[in-house]
């Protein structure tokens, strides 16, 4: 029983030694970080359908984002004096990082006015002004200074004439953009 | 004990043990953002016409008697330099650009303007459509490119001799029909 003791004081001195050992001794390590711009987008123009005439039978019309003229579908649907256009978005964030654009889903989104609803859907978006991408989720990256520009474009279906009562119509919609 | 993230910064504040409640909604806030945007349309019907201006005016108190002739083609003048005192009625039209459309004139006899006492056949309805020359059988029409047409009516009123001076009233109607 005594012998134990005197040897657990041994062991605990040796131990003691050995820490005086290592005072002058010098650790280095490296810390390190990476800091990221928050992203940022920026609606900057609306989407709008312009003036369009209903037809006899429904029909619709398609905006598209990258340019290309209106288009139309249906007996007698026509565009009238104000021209249609997309909306468009600028964004901040880090440089070249790559993003994702998310657009509304089909049934998502509708147009309210005086007559029935008008239901957007096929949302596509042109990222720099590059070629139209169909939603609604799409892949994109921001340019080299940290910056970059969207738009988007829908498609809306409206009723015959005699049903499609004339006025305004307006509704709105969210897109979100989020680092890959 | 500290990481270098490849990814961006939700993952990094969460691998630095920055991932308290706070922490994480910052974290959240700045990964995504959503912008909102309206959308908006007008639907037209598909014409619409508007009468501005009525047919007529005062012939005062000047002897007047015959066939007075409201030229519609005639251009806006200071009243002393007008042949006639009265005016064209005038219209307005929108639709779709380029849409064709028709123009029906009011005939011998439908239109006679009716006063206390007497009353002042009109006739020879004619037409100026953007300013061109009258006709009385306008055809080739065509909204213009923003689809807006303007035309103006005139016509012939026959003022009996010693008519007494009153206020005649009638109407006439233009057809407008698209094709």
């Amino acid at each position: 029983m005594n012998t134990r003791i005197i040897s657990l004081g041994i062991t605990v001195l040796l131990g003691s030694v050995a820490a005086f050992g290592q005072t002058t001794a010098t650790a280095s390590a490296n810390a390190t970080t990476a800091i990221y711009v928050p992203i940022t987008v920026t609606k900057t123009a609306d989407l709008s359908f312009g003036d369009v005439f209903a037809g006899s039978t429904s029909g619709t019309v398609t905006v598209d984002p990258a340019g290309a003229a209106t288009a139309t579908t249906g007996t007698g649907v026509s565009l009238g004096v104000h021209a249609a256009a997309p909306a468009a978005y600028t964004m901040t964030g880090k440089d070249s990082a790559s993003f994702s654009l998310t657009l509304p889903a089909n049934g998502s989104v509708s147009m309210t006015g005086p007559g029935p609803a008008i239901p957007l859907t096929a949302f596509t978006a042109a990222v720099g002004g590059g070629a139209t991408t169909a939603g609604p989720t799409l892949t994109a990256a921001l340019a080299s200074g940290g910056t970059q520009t969207f738009k988007v474009g829908a498609t809306m279906t409206i009723a015959a004439s005699a049903t499609q009562t004339q006025g305004s119509y307006t509704g709105s919609f969210n897109v979100t953009v989020t680092y890959n | 004990m500290f990481r270098t993230c490849g990814s961006l910064p939700v993952a990094c504040l969460c691998a630095a043990g920055l991932a308290s409640a706070p922490a994480s909604a910052q974290a959240s806030a700045q990964a995504f953002l959503v912008a909102s945007a309206n959308a908006a349309v007008t639907i037209l019907s598909a014409t619409a016409a508007a009468q501005t201006e009525d047919l007529g005016g005062d012939l005062g108190a000047a002897n007047v008697e015959g066939e007075v002739v409201v030229d519609p083609a005639a251009r806006e003048a200071p009243a002393s330099a007008r042949k006639s005192p009265l005016r064209p009625a005038a219209y307005s039209l929108a639709g779709r650009k380029g849409a064709a459309f028709a123009l029906t004139l009011p005939g011998p006899g439908d239109c006679v303007l009716a006063g206390p006492l007497a009353t002042i056949p009109i006739t020879g309805f004619k037409v100026s459509v953007g300013g061109a020359a009258a006709t009385a059988t306008p055809g080739g029409l065509t909204l213009d490119p923003k689809g807006l047409k303007d035309f103006k009516v005139g016509a012939s009123l026959q003022v009996a001799k010693g008519l007494p001076r009153s206020a005649y009233i009638g109407k006439f109607k233009v057809t407008m029909s698209f094709n």
